[in-house]
């Protein structure tokens, strides 16, 4: 019950923006090359 | 942290030319699991450790599928603003990388350059550089010697590091797409019919 009110209160436009910076980044790194610590 | 540093300074510029998140009514993005698989497939390549004698075996297919699932991605997305420059950039990447055995080169000397010797068990070449898709390989031994890691940041800089004319693309790529997708500078919404003569 709790968890079901708990998902309601997810704002659309924030997990919007979150997948979205997600896969942004994910495109960075997997597409980049360069040499850094942690940076793919 | 390169690319990620650009994206971070990317949606900075977004929000100072009036891009909002109020904006972004849909992901006109296509394909996010292409992309997010990729970026699983590299991770794994990167921080398993594979013997030296096997690597070419595994890390040349697994990469090729890594870089097919981009190609499938930016193919989708071809029309979005900036994508093509992205698609350039990494195109470069992964010409130079495929043709060197499956990782970025880089010389020792311009990794010593940017402060990230300690990056490398040893200065030989062959080894690989902790965190990266980079391998050392002097200059000479290089094909396509101009596309790898060879543009140095260096310290004190804070975000120091080596870099190709791939990332350059890619990371002009992202400062072309994201105030795009988030309606900077403009009064229409990405995805919609009128946006289409911004592209």
């Amino acid at each position: 019950m709790d968890t079901k009110q708990e998902s309601k209160k997810l704002n659309p436009a924030v997990v919007r923006v979150l997948l979205l910076l997600a896969a942004l980044a994910a495109l960075a790194l997997a597409a980049g090359a360069p040499a850094c610590i942690g940076c793919f | 942290m390169i690319l990620l540093v650009a994206l971070a300074c990317a949606l900075v510029w977004t929000w100072v030319r009036g891009g909002r998140i109020r904006n972004l009514q849909h992901i006109p993005l296509r394909g996010l699991g292409f992309v997010l698989a990729a970026f699983a497939l590299q991770a794994v390549l990167i921080y398993l450790p594979i013997p030296r004698e096997n690597r070419e075996l595994v890390n040349v297919p697994v990469l090729l599928v890594s870089f097919g699932l981009l190609a499938v991605f930016l193919w989708q997305n071809r029309e979005l603003r900036g994508v093509k420059l992205l698609a350039a950039g990494f195109a470069c990447n992964a010409l130079v990388m495929v043709l060197n055995g499956g990782y970025m080169p880089v010389t020792y000397e311009a990794l010593a350059a940017a402060g990230k010797a300690h990056l490398v068990t040893d200065a030989s070449a062959g080894a690989l550089v902790y965190g990266s898709k980079d391998i050392l390989r002097p200059a000479a031994e290089t094909a396509l010697w101009f596309l790898s890691d060879i543009f140095v940041i260096p310290p004190p800089f804070p975000v120091s590091g080596v870099f190709s004319a791939g990332d350059v693309l890619i990371a002009i790529g992202i400062f072309r797409l994201v105030p795009w997708l988030f309606g900077a500078g403009k009064s229409v919404l990405p995805g919609t019919s009128e946006a289409s003569h911004l592209l």
